[in-house]
């Protein structure tokens, strides 16, 4: 059993989305971790999933793979992850690798009765992101914005 | 996304990583700066920002020019631009993958009709992030 922690304040570095299901939490919990439901959903809506190439080894230090298929290339992009934390039906945690490094990607699901919502939370992007605080780079991210809006970049 | 340019992402955020370097960044919007400009806010000598700047420099968010004796940082905003558009880039695939997760819910709660009868309804208080 792996400890749930708290919800991280939203920074402009991470991914940070929340979104309400109309369904309940079980349910929510089988279509991240049963392989067959997880491939109806996964990704863009320009790729669909490998269905025989999802594995889930549901557990700490288990497997989170599959591979998305570009519908028009049918081009593969395999997703590789290390799950770090599993409470089911609330908390999945695990650390996925893409062609940009390693992150952590962490999934709350709050009961709502019939319906679910959904935390999601993905970063940071490198291991030195953990320590860094949101002063400083979104004051950067927003002069910097200004500086392209004048036509500097 | 090819390896060049993932490699490239991966530079631009580990040099962003550092207060430091970020600070160095959003005073280099104000305007081109020496490193003797770009010491003065910060309690660190001159070969400590030197090698900020050379780690700014290797991932493309500045570049400099010698003007006489001086040697100015001037900040490069492109790189900067790449990186927040990837970030939009991952918000826009949850973003797809939960409508299609909506649709795949639907479908699932109409078909299969699972017992929902003991869903637990546990007395949590919404709560709005």
């Amino acid at each position: 059993m792996s400890a749930i922690p708290e919800i991280p304040t939203a920074e402009d570095t991470d991914v940070f989305i929340t979104r309400a299901f109309d369904a309940p939490r079980d349910v929510v919990w089988k279509f991240f971790t049963e392989p067959a439901l997880l491939a109806t959903w996964f990704g863009p809506s320009s790729v669909h999933v490998d269905p025989a190439s999802v594995e889930i080894d549901l557990r700490v230090g288990g497997v989170w793979n599959l591979d998305m298929v570009d519908n028009e290339t049918g081009e593969h992009y395999p997703v590789r992850s290390e799950l770090t934390a599993v409470v089911a039906p609330e908390y999945l945690e695990g650390q996925v690798v893409s062609p940009a490094g390693v992150v952590t990607l962490r999934i709350w699901l709050h009961d709502h009765g019939d319906k679910t919502r959904l935390t999601l939370h993905q970063g940071p992007f490198s291991a030195e992101f953990r320590d860094m605080t949101s002063d400083g780079w979104l004051e950067s991210f927003l002069k910097i914005d200004a500086e392209i809006a004048g036509g500097v970049a | 996304m090819s390896t060049l340019e993932a490699d490239r992402l991966s530079t631009v955020f580990a040099a962003l990583a550092d207060p430091t370097r970020r600070a160095i960044l959003a005073r280099l919007t104000t305007g081109d700066a020496t490193v003797t400009e770009l010491a003065e806010p910060f309690a660190m000598s001159q070969p400590a920002v030197s090698k900020h700047l050379r780690v700014l420099e290797s991932a493309g968010l500045i570049s400099r020019s010698r003007v006489a004796t001086s040697r100015y940082s001037h900040l490069e905003a492109e790189p900067l631009k790449e990186a927040n558009d990837w970030m939009q880039t991952y918000r826009r695939f949850w973003n797809e993958s939960f409508d299609k997760l909506d649709a795949a819910l639907a479908d699932y709660l109409a078909t299969e009709r699972p017992n929902t009868d003991d869903t637990q309804h546990r007395d949590e208080k919404e709560t709005e992030k």
